[in-house]
């Protein structure tokens, strides 16, 4: 154990003196607060580290070959103080986090698993809020990146940047960053001085618009929507539309739908969608459905086109996120800026790690999910001694699924 | 620029002439002291909204001049009921005022006093037409006690810009001033108090004692509603009730609809509303029986749940505890407390990842 981990520190040794242009400094880097996790005790994070300029953080970075780093999204005027009130907080970016975690993707039962730490029970998939079978909430989860997740991380990335970012909040693309989370997600950093004061409040709000959460169809409806509109009368207006031109029975059933509902709505629906599509639209014959099928509609409506963020990153205006161009210690991916243009063909293991060596080779020491990583789909046996590319084998060392047997 | 004593211009006007808290007992400033008194006397006034003697104070300087002895009289007293009494009223005189102003003219104190960023449009939009848009951060930095029509998610946005109307914006405003007032009080530091002052306070004291507005919430009529249930999103609206901050409708109605649940009588939440600023007894009365299911409609209501209190902003993540993540309603979590003793509350918080 400890042989292995020293080994992967000196990989990271060797990518923080390498490979140190990846790092990206922070804007107005000596009000934020850095937070570090290190190799020799990965329990505990050291806080309240502060640096000057570039180059102290990036000989900090090499000295002492951090698993974890990380920088505060706010600025402090004492960003080393030990308390919060002395630290004196002056503003903070608007961070958004999207982590395929939180989102269930079909492959899910495929790759993840979790196990209650108390009964030992198990399962395929995203983990239960509690254990099924003692109601414990300790449960370990064992989640591995895959391509499928990414994708469904960058259909949301899109449709934060696109349709809220751009669209409704008015930013412009050059405010907005994308970073790769190093795990299986992304950040969206915006650093432009409107949004530095907002405080957790204004920022749960934007959340809430983000997420659809407090959406009420009888205040934002009012006056019939038309589909050219934007922002979530418009959204409102294309997916009721695309909603009722698809239906079908077993979905409306599912929506708690009555007979005498789906019948009219079938029979009815060339009716409907040329009222909709009408100039003004009409809306009144989705009248003839009960309010709660009706709310039934609007609220699956919503919740295809609301962004599924972590809004605890958001609201939190004292937190710590991720330094771009470090890597992650439990995955070995590097933290990296994702153009909004390039992020569909965007593979975290096409990136190079050290100039140095291209690949590894490993002997697999636990069993190991089939997992399509990048273009490539993996399938180890376990004491198979293989040789991958070095992403790929960091990542299995990383997770600790694997021994780095040698580096090449 | 009388009936909006808070404008930029206003500061200048004082500065250019002169004057200081100490000038206080002068035969220049004393009219404008009986003004001040006069002024806090009408914001407690219980169901007293805007008194027409106030309005027709037509001498400019003396109208000016009373707000700010206002303020010191208020951060003296160092009252929370009375400041907040004080902040809700002279805001709504001031938004009241602003309504009937022209646009241009509620749109250049905005710009200018509270440096919102606001732009003139022209939009109908379903059945609304809107003249105005505010920059979503600007709209964002008045917390409002957010009813569903004012939350973000049911506002028009186009590229940044809430589109508003003007007495929108005036209701903006209002709640901007405020805030401001408050943070003046508060904030106000009062170095040698004039005589004049330390009189005119004990007057104001005296006058609002006599009145019952300064006696204590009588804390042991609560007791046998258990009160060590209340989730914590009830127990932070009983505590700003109970110290006489202005809550909004839907935190009205939560509360009231909550306590009537747990069993307290009309009399009892009635007098729990006694410090709303805008208390009026007959009125509120008739809406606490409502909610208790004794007219109209004769249906008891039910307080919201906890999704709905979330999205009302009155769900207070800071102070959840592990109890909360486990019930889908306020009123759930004030049986299971009391059903299982009040020392689950006790149990250790979840781990909260403080990093992502």
């Amino acid at each position: 154990m400890e042989r292995r981990r020293s080994l992967i520190r000196r990989i990271f040794h060797e990518f923080y003196s390498e490979r140190y242009e990846l790092i990206e400094v922070p804007s107005d880097l000596p009000k934020r607060e850095f937070g570090f996790i290190f190799f020799k005790s990965p329990d505990i994070m050291v806080r309240h580290k502060a640096f000057n300029n570039s180059q102290e953080l990036l000989e900090f970075l090499k000295a002492n070959v951090p698993m974890h780093a990380y920088y505060s999204t706010a600025h402090y005027k004492w960003p080393e103080a030990r308390s919060m009130d002395e630290k004196m907080w002056l503003g903070a970016d608007l961070v958004f986090d999207i982590d395929v975690d939180h989102i269930p993707t079909p492959c899910k039962t495929a790759h993840d698993s979790w196990k209650c730490l108390d009964c030992n029970l198990g399962g395929k998939g995203m983990p239960p809020e509690t254990c099924p079978k003692c109601g414990s909430k300790r449960l370990e989860r064992d989640a591995w990146v895959c391509d499928i997740c990414l994708q469904k991380a960058k259909e949301e990335v899109l449709k934060l940047v696109e349709d809220f970012l751009v669209s409704d909040f008015g930013f412009r693309l050059n405010e907005i960053k994308v970073y790769f989370s190093g795990h299986r997600g992304f950040h969206v950093h915006i650093e432009s001085e409107k949004v530095q004061h907002l405080d957790s409040d204004a920022r749960r709000e934007i959340v809430d618009y983000i997420k659809g959460i407090g959406f009420r169809p009888s205040i934002s409806l009012n006056g019939d929507p038309d589909m050219s509109e934007t922002g979530w009368r418009g959204r409102m207006a294309r997916g009721v539309y695309k909603f009722i031109a698809d239906a079908n029975a077993d979905l409306l059933t599912e929506l708690g739908f009555k007979k005498r509902e789906i019948t009219f709505l079938v029979t009815n629906r060339e009716i409907i969608l040329r009222g909709l599509e009408s100039s003004p639209p009409y809306w009144g014959c989705l009248h003839k459905l009960s309010k709660r099928s009706l709310n039934a509609l609007f609220d699956f409506v919503k919740r295809s086109y609301a962004v599924d963020i972590d809004e605890r990153v958001t609201t939190d205006i004292k937190r710590l996120i991720r330094l771009p161009g470090s890597l992650h210690g439990k995955t070995g991916l590097p933290v990296v800026p994702v153009g909004i243009s390039d992020i569909e063909e965007f593979d975290p293991f096409s990136i190079e790690i050290l100039n140095s060596a291209s690949s590894l080779k490993l002997k697999i020491l636990r069993k190991i999910p089939t997992l399509k990583l990048g273009s490539r789909e993996y399938s180890f046996k376990v004491n198979e001694r293989v040789k991958v590319p070095f992403s790929v084998g960091l990542y299995m060392a990383c997770r600790g699924v694997a021994e780095i047997v040698n580096v090449m | 620029m009388s009936n909006t004593p808070f404008v930029k211009e206003m500061h200048a006007y004082l500065k250019l002439k002169g004057l200081s808290l100490a000038d206080i007992d002068s035969d220049y400033l004393k009219p404008a002291l009986e003004l001040a008194k006069a002024r806090i006397l009408c914001s407690c006034k219980r169901g007293s909204r805007y008194p027409d003697n106030l309005d027709n104070v037509t001498d400019l300087d003396l109208s000016l001049l009373s707000y700010p002895l206002a303020i010191a009289i208020l951060a003296y007293i160092g009252n929370p009921i009375l400041t907040r009494r004080f902040a809700v009223y002279e805001a709504r005189r001031a938004g009241r005022f602003l309504r009937w102003e022209p646009e241009e003219k509620v749109v250049s104190i905005a710009r200018g006093t509270f440096g919102w960023d606001i732009r003139r449009v022209r939009l109908t939009i379903g059945k609304r037409t809107y003249t105005l848009a505010i920059h979503f951060t600007d709209y964002l930095s008045v917390s409002f006690p957010r009813e569903p029509h004012w939350k973000l998610v049911n506002r028009i946005m186009l590229e940044g810009y809430v589109l508003l109307q003007k007495h929108e914006l005036a209701r903006l405003i209002e709640e901007r001033v405020r805030r401001n007032i408050m943070d003046k009080i508060e904030n106000a530091k009062l170095d040698a108090v004039p005589k004049a002052l330390e009189e005119a306070s004990l007057e104001i004291l005296r006058a609002v004692r006599s009145s019952g507005l300064t006696e204590t919430f009588p804390s042991e009529r609560m007791s046998s509603y258990s009160p060590q249930g209340y989730p914590p999103c009830i127990a932070k609206l009983v505590e700003d009730a109970t110290a006489g901050k202005n809550l909004s409708h839907t935190a009205r109605f939560a509360l009231a609809t909550f306590l009537l649940n747990v069993g307290m009588s009309v009399d009892e939440v009635v007098d729990l509303f006694r410090r709303m600023p805008d208390f009026r007894e007959e009125i509120t009365r008739y809406q606490v029986e409502h909610l208790a299911g004794l007219r109209g409609s004769k249906i008891k209501y039910s307080p919201p749940s906890c999704e709905n209190m979330r999205s009302a902003g009155l769900c207070p993540e800071e102070l959840k505890d592990a109890l909360c993540n486990r019930v889908r309603h306020p009123l759930m979590y004030y049986y299971l407390k009391i059903k299982r003793g009040i020392t689950y509350g006790k149990e250790k918080k979840p781990h909260k990842e403080d990093i992502s």
